[in-house]
């Protein structure tokens, strides 16, 4: 019958499909495709994501970063397998007494003083002494401290170029993404916030003290400043009539940030308070160095409509202190860098090319590397798919462990699970350990917020018990999931559409409804308003919620739950555990600092109002050629340490044989 | 005619601004704003900032003239997402690769479906009927998402024909590519083909004269008209990089992709098209051969060819014209999915990205370029409705 | 010429319907004598059975059901299809069997649904405007201008915004854009048969509008619509597997073959068989949708009017 012959035509075509999918699969390589570099000195590297800006300032995503990061070197750079901070512009910094000052030596200074940062140049002897997993300098040595360091035009980078960068930074005309970790030094929250004092007319003095609600001024010369947001003061002018009429408004400036250049070589920084890990945050991309030549050039040539003040960013304008130049860039296709003869350091950069390509699609990303056109990719890139079948028997899929905890956050405001046995309840009967194992890529599951820090030992531990779970669900009155009016206790999981929260949410699904015989709805959203949902706590039940850490201290985490923080969506606020934390932060002992953090975490556990489940991995693919790039919790890659190997077979086995 | 087109040309600006004023409305009440983010949140201080620098602190009434006075000098703005970028940029840069992309699976779309429609028409219930009735519904049932990686696992991974992804980049300054070449001699032989079939011209030259020798105003000032702006067209693609108007530049890209590279993308892309113009040809086509005037055309001892790609082919590609004009809009204005999988910096992927980032003024920027295009081509079909069939009139 | 035909055939429908021999009756016996069409139609019968009984008699054979994960830990993983699983089980060990068949409930009625919405705005709108012409055509087509224009996906996110998520919402999102090429393609012919004699001729008697468009012009372009619905029915599918992105659509754990298929895509290099079965489904209902408006298309040919 006709028919037929169509049925019989749509049937080989199925056959011939599944026949060349099973094929695919064949594969007994050790590697994933191709072994052979397409170049000796280009890097190809998947960032996955097209970078939003490659001004370092700006952005605060990972894959903005890395590009801005192989551009502009800041004071210290990443460690590229322990992520401490190792010499970089700096060369050796100073703190004072009790941590509120920090004075940094930058190369070229002749007398540098304090304490010397680790500097790359025993990369090479560690990894021969197998503390290292990858041999980073590759046996270059860098070049003497006293010599100083120069932009890729020709001038010096001092203490100046860091102190326009920082006031660029806060300022609000820059509106920085990670403005926020400039609040730790003097005055910096107050110029990114746009506030004003307010002046008096006759004496020229600071008005202290505060407005009242009609907006008199009630003088307080032992009080706080009075300020106002430029914004504030429009939207109510009545309310500052009254002082505006005595004082003039006086706005913070971005030179009033606490920095100085003390010298041509020493960067002086003031802080706020004792912050125990400042020093942490110089790799941060926001705290590099920028040219303040190129970028007022662009501003003034803006100014008479030549273009935009972005303009500095174009590959002919741009001047940068790092290790690689911007020569090309095509939007969703590809950022092409090249060798900066002029960095301090250009003697070990082995890499002439580095070729940054933003491949959304992970099967297509795969697809690239098996081909060879792509040689290492950024974590996440793996289709998760593909790890569980390949993790196994491919030795370039890199599997390591992230910062990134995933957790179900509980709306605190609404019922029933303003209760927090109902919340410990369900935080009981899942069974995250099967949730990792089904995920497969490596995650660990998690019962509290934090992951692991050396010397930090919350007491909070959790487990699995369901039968434990329904007897504190039946205390709080929902005996087998059944409430007091007889329905089923109604729980509905809100998230971003995403195939990995879809069968997570399918799997909490399934063991809530089964070990406690409540009801579970999932609802997923697209990011947008699922983000809109969060911030406006127009959820019900749980949401949910990751985060990755900034730098590495447990106060990262912790800090999101605060009261004042920008991202407690859980509508829990505790005044005790806010002065937990603020004492643990201005502890500069770091033994102390961390058993206060503790005691903070298990304060917050207390109270349940989330339910942790894992902490994620990345998974990336590596070429075996590819030698100086090693997986880290951040996912951070100084490409100045990568080199290729064409001859990685033999080498790999000197290796094995030297071990 | 020639008022007809000018009256529609002329009323076009407004329905841009009219589709781009509720546009503007409608991206302002989605719920979300650009700055949201996953993870922790930005903090109020730097929220106000990044506002203020776009200028989306102000009422929305203001910001909305803001805007369309902008709008009105042909510059959108900056894109809120990617901040060292604007509007017109991006536009300008992607829109090379995504119309390559784009119209060269809109050739192979309408030479597949063409052909394979009359064949399938005229040979109804044979195997070659059978064979392209079974083409399109695995076009139209395997989703492009499939079909790419598809294409790409047999033709790059176990073939290595063809490049698995990414466009290669080919100056335009430097020598011609002998793929290029090819493929302008091919649109050409595609073009002719095309007109032969949609004008129903036996002889080219000889077709084109005819009715001009026959005084028939309509369709020379249509041919005319047509040639013009596909000229005006060409110069314009050929001047881009040197185009400034009102001290806005439309600093457009100067690379062109290789053939190589979207052979694929530009075949994913055709499937579903094939696939909708090949149903519709089969379907006018078996209509049109069993109608009187063709009985009659056979009888007066005309050649089968001509019986088929004259007379029966005119009656059957209405519907066809109708279903291209605004899928050739859609394929030029990019394909999202076809762009992700073989990771085209196309004007697709920047629009769905732009709703999903709520990048305002991009995603109002593309909305501008694409409705354009859309009505540009909507007027075209209506200028082939003519054409075919002399019988349409459009009436004021 | 062909008019004459068609004259005959529509300017009697009122009394043909008394006397037995109406057009519909007569297209539909030869409708019933086409094997493809008959085979089409059975068909899709027996698919909208199987999605409907199939998750039933699959859960009291075996106890899988759509959502059913089972308890052992080793077995929430994908296996290939086996005498157990005949489809097999995706990554949570769930038989894609119950989930595909219970899929196509979802699948088959927006399918469906949406395409007749669809064509009844479409077929509706085009024949106006075609049929009025002028300044009435230029408004309402300069109107669907507009619509297409318009970006469809902060569309929905606004409708999900206003109104809850339900199966109602998902019909009027998937329609309210699949009419739009329809009414161009409509118009369109409208356009190229409204100045036919036959038309004229109805004209000339004084018949409404209404009954002109609806009883002579729209059963003669039925052709291009039929063609043109047909293929909307797996682009809607697939379409609604983009709006369970947004947050409209099915909600997981429930599953369409739209979602399966576009799910299955990234795993298709592992796991096959999370897609095909879904893709083999989306076909096939096509398939037998094809035979079926090829047949209707040839049972409304006056050509073939016995």
């Amino acid at each position: 019958m006709k028919l037929a012959g169509k049925i019989a035509v749509i049937s080989i075509c199925l056959v011939v499909l599944i026949v060349l999918l099973v094929n695919a699969r064949k594969d007994s390589s050790p590697y994933i495709g191709t072994t052979k570099p397409s170049s000796q000195t280009r890097l190809v590297y998947n960032i996955m994501t097209e970078p939003t800006t490659i001004d370092p300032q700006i952005p605060n995503d990972n894959v903005s970063n890395a590009i801005a990061d192989s551009m502009f070197d800041g004071l210290t750079e990443y460690h590229p397998q322990t992520l401490e901070p190792i010499a970089a512009l700096a060369t050796h910094y100073e703190v004072n007494a009790d941590s509120t000052q920090f004075t940094f030596y930058l190369r070229g200074h002749k007398s540098p003083k304090g304490i010397r940062l680790p500097n790359r140049d025993d990369l090479h002897q560690q990894f021969l002494e197998g503390k290292l997993k990858e041999d980073f300098s590759h046996g270059h040595a860098a070049p003497p401290d006293d010599q100083p360091a120069y932009w890729s035009d020709g001038t010096i980078i001092t203490a100046r170029d860091f102190v326009y960068s920082w006031q660029r930074a806060v300022s609000p005309a820059t509106a920085a993404a990670n403005a926020g970790q400039l609040a730790y030094i003097k005055n910096g929250a107050n110029i990114t916030a746009g506030l004003n004092r307010f002046r008096d007319k006759k004496t020229g003095q600071f008005l202290h003290g505060k407005l009242d609600q009609d907006g008199h001024v009630l003088e307080d010369p032992g009080g706080p400043l009075i300020k106002a947001t430029t914004k504030a003061i429009k939207r109510s002018p009545q309310q500052y009539a009254e002082i505006l009429k005595m004082a003039d408004l006086a706005p913070y400036t971005p030179d009033e940030l606490g920095v100085r250049a003390v010298d041509d070589f020493t960067f002086q920084v003031d802080l706020i308070q004792p912050t125990s890990f400042f020093l942490k945050l110089m790799p941060m991309s926001i705290f590099r160095a920028v040219p303040k030549q190129a970028i007022e050039a662009a501003a003034n040539r803006a100014k008479k409509s030549e273009g935009n003040a972005t303009d500095w960013l174009k590959p002919e304008n741009i001047v940068v202190s790092g290790a690689f130049k911007l020569a090309e860039r095509m939007p969703y296709d590809h950022v092409l860098l090249t060798k900066n003869p002029r960095y301090w350091d250009a003697a070990s950069v082995d890499l002439q090319q580095v070729n940054f390509l933003p491949i959304e699609d992970r099967v297509t990303g795969m697809s690239l590397y098996k081909s060879g056109n792509v040689d290492v990719s950024t974590g996440g890139s793996v289709p998760t798919s593909f790890v569980g079948a390949l993790r196994n028997n491919k030795r370039d899929l890199i599997i390591g462990p992230a910062t990134t905890v995933v957790f179900y956050v509980f709306n605190t405001t609404a019922k029933p699970f303003d209760d927090v046995r109902i919340r410990r309840a369900l935080d009981l009967s899942v069974d995250k350990q099967a949730i990792v194992d089904v995920k497969g890529n490596g995650q660990v599951p998690q019962w509290r917020l934090t992951p692991t820090f050396p010397d930090y030992a919350p007491q909070h531990t959790g487990r699995y018990d369901p039968a434990e779970g329904k007897r504190l669900l039946a205390a709080a009155g929902y005996p087998n999931g059944i409430g007091p009016n007889g329905a089923k206790l109604h729980l509905s999981i809100t998230y971003a559409t995403n195939e990995g929260l879809k069968q997570t949410g399918e799997l909490l699904k399934s063991f809530w409804e089964n070990n406690l015989g409540i009801e579970v709805e999932l609802q997923n959203m697209e990011a947008k308003v699922y983000q809109q949902a969060l911030i406006k706590m127009q959820y019900k039940g749980l949401v949910f919620l990751n985060y990755t850490a900034d730098f590495m201290d447990p106060d990262t985490y912790l800090s999101l739950f605060t009261s004042d923080s920008d991202s407690n969506f859980s509508g829990w606020k505790d005044t005790n555990y806010d002065d937990l934390l603020n004492r643990a932060n201005a502890e500069i002992d770091r033994q102390k600092h961390m058993e206060l953090l503790a005691q903070a975490e298990d304060y917050l556990m207390d109270s349940q109002i989330f339910v942790p489940l894992y902490i994620g991995v990345w998974s990336l693919v590596k070429k075996p050629y590819v030698k100086g790039f090693q997986d880290n919790l951040f996912d951070k890659h100084p490409l100045k340490f990568v080199w290729i190997d064409p001859n990685w077979q033999a080498d790999t086995h000197d290796t094995v044989a030297q071990r | 005619m020639i008022r007809f087109i000018f009256r529609r040309l002329a009323v076009m600006g407004p329905m841009v601004l009219l589709v781009l004023t509720i546009s503007f409305f409608l991206v302002r009440l989605a719920p979300g704003n650009p700055f949201t983010r996953e993870g922790r949140q930005l903090p109020d201080s730097v929220l106000k900032n990044l506002n203020e620098k776009y200028g989306l602190d102000e009422p929305l009434y203001k910001q909305y003239a803001n805007w369309i006075g902008r709008v009105l000098h042909f510059d959108f703005g900056p894109s809120i997402k990617y901040p060292d970028r604007n509007v017109n940029e991006i536009i300008g840069e992607s829109i090379t690769v995504s119309a390559s992309i784009g119209i060269f699976a809109y050739f192979i779309a309408l030479l597949v479906g063409l052909s394979g429609g009359v064949l399938a028409g005229y040979k109804k219930n044979s195997w070659a009927d059978y064979l392209s009735s079974t083409v399109s519904v695995l076009g139209v049932s395997v989703p492009n998402f499939i079909l790419g990686p598809l294409l790409v696992l047999v033709f790059s991974l176990t073939l290595y024909w063809l490049p698995p992804a990414r466009i290669e980049w080919l100056a335009i300054a430097g020598p011609i590519d002998l793929h290029w070449l090819i493929v302008i001699f091919s649109v050409v032989v595609i073009a002719i083909y095309i007109a032969l079939v949609y004008l129903g011209l036996g002889g080219v030259l000889l077709r084109i004269v005819s009715p001009l020798t026959h005084g028939n105003k309509k369709i020379s000032y249509a041919i005319l008209g047509s040639t013009g702006l596909a000229g005006l067209f060409v110069i314009v693609f050929l001047l881009r990089p040197y185009l400034h108007w009102q001290g806005v530049s439309f600093p457009l890209s100067i690379k062109i992709p290789s053939l190589r590279s979207i052979i694929l993308p530009a075949v994913t892309l055709s499937a579903v098209y094939i696939a909708y113009i090949m149903r519709l040809t089969r379907s006018g086509m078996v209509e049109t051969l069993g109608r009187d005037y063709i009985r009659t055309a056979r009888a007066k001892g005309l050649s089968e060819r001509r019986v088929i790609f004259v007379h029966a082919l005119r009656g059957a590609v209405l519907p066809v014209v109708s279903f291209t004009g605004p899928a050739l809009a859609g394929l030029i204005g990019g394909t999202v999915v076809v762009e992700k999988i073989f990771a085209i910096p196309g004007l697709g992927s920047y629009f769905i990205n732009a709703a999903f980032n709520r990048d305002y003024f991009l995603l109002l920027g593309i909305t501008a370029f694409v409705s354009t295009l859309l009505m540009l081509m909507n007027l075209l079909v209506d200028i082939t409705y003519a054409i075919i069939d002399p019988r349409i009139r459009f009436e004021r | 010429m062909s008019s004459q035909v068609k004259t005959i055939r529509y300017d009697n429908p009122q009394m043909s319907n008394d006397t037995g021999n109406s057009p519909w009756k007569n297209a539909w016996q030869r409708l019933l004598k086409n094997k493809i069409a008959v085979a089409g139609g059975l068909l899709i019968i027996l698919m909208i059975v199987a999605s409907l009984l199939g998750p039933v008699v699959i859960k009291a054979l075996t106890g899988y059901t759509y959502d059913y994960i089972p308890s052992d830990k080793s077995l929430i993983r994908a296996m290939p299809p086996d005498w157990h699983h005949w489809m097999g089980t995706d990554d949570l060990g769930r038989d894609m069997m119950a989930r595909v068949l219970y899929g196509g409930r979802i699948s088959l009625m927006v399918g469906l649904v949406a395409t007749l919405i669809s064509l009844v705005i479409g077929v509706t709108y085009g024949a106006i405007a075609g049929y009025f012409g002028g300044k009435t055509d230029n408004i309402m087509m300069r109107a669907v201008d507009v619509l297409y224009s318009l970006p469809y996906i902060i569309l929905v996110v606004i409708l999900l915004a206003l109104f809850n998520r339900s199966l109602l919402l998902l019909f009027v999102a998937l329609g309210a854009i699949s009419w739009l090429t329809m009414a161009r393609i409509v118009r369109g012919q409208v356009l190229a048969i409204k100045n036919q004699e036959f038309i004229e001729a109805a004209r000339a008697l004084g018949l409404p509008s209404s009954t002109i468009i609806f009883r002579h012009i729209v059963p003669n372009i039925l052709g291009p619509v039929i063609v043109y619905a047909t293929l909307t029915v797996p682009t809607v599918m697939l379409e609604e597997a983009f709006l369970s992105f947004l947050g409209l659509g099915v909600q997981a754990p429930l599953s369409s073959w739209g979602v399966l298929a576009a799910d299955g895509a990234q795993k298709m290099v592992i796991w096959p068989w999370l897609l095909i079965f879904a893709v083999a489904a989306l076909s096939l209902t096509l398939f037998s949708l094809n035979a079926v408006g090829d047949g209707l298309r040839d049972a409304f040919d006056p050509q073939n009017a016995a």
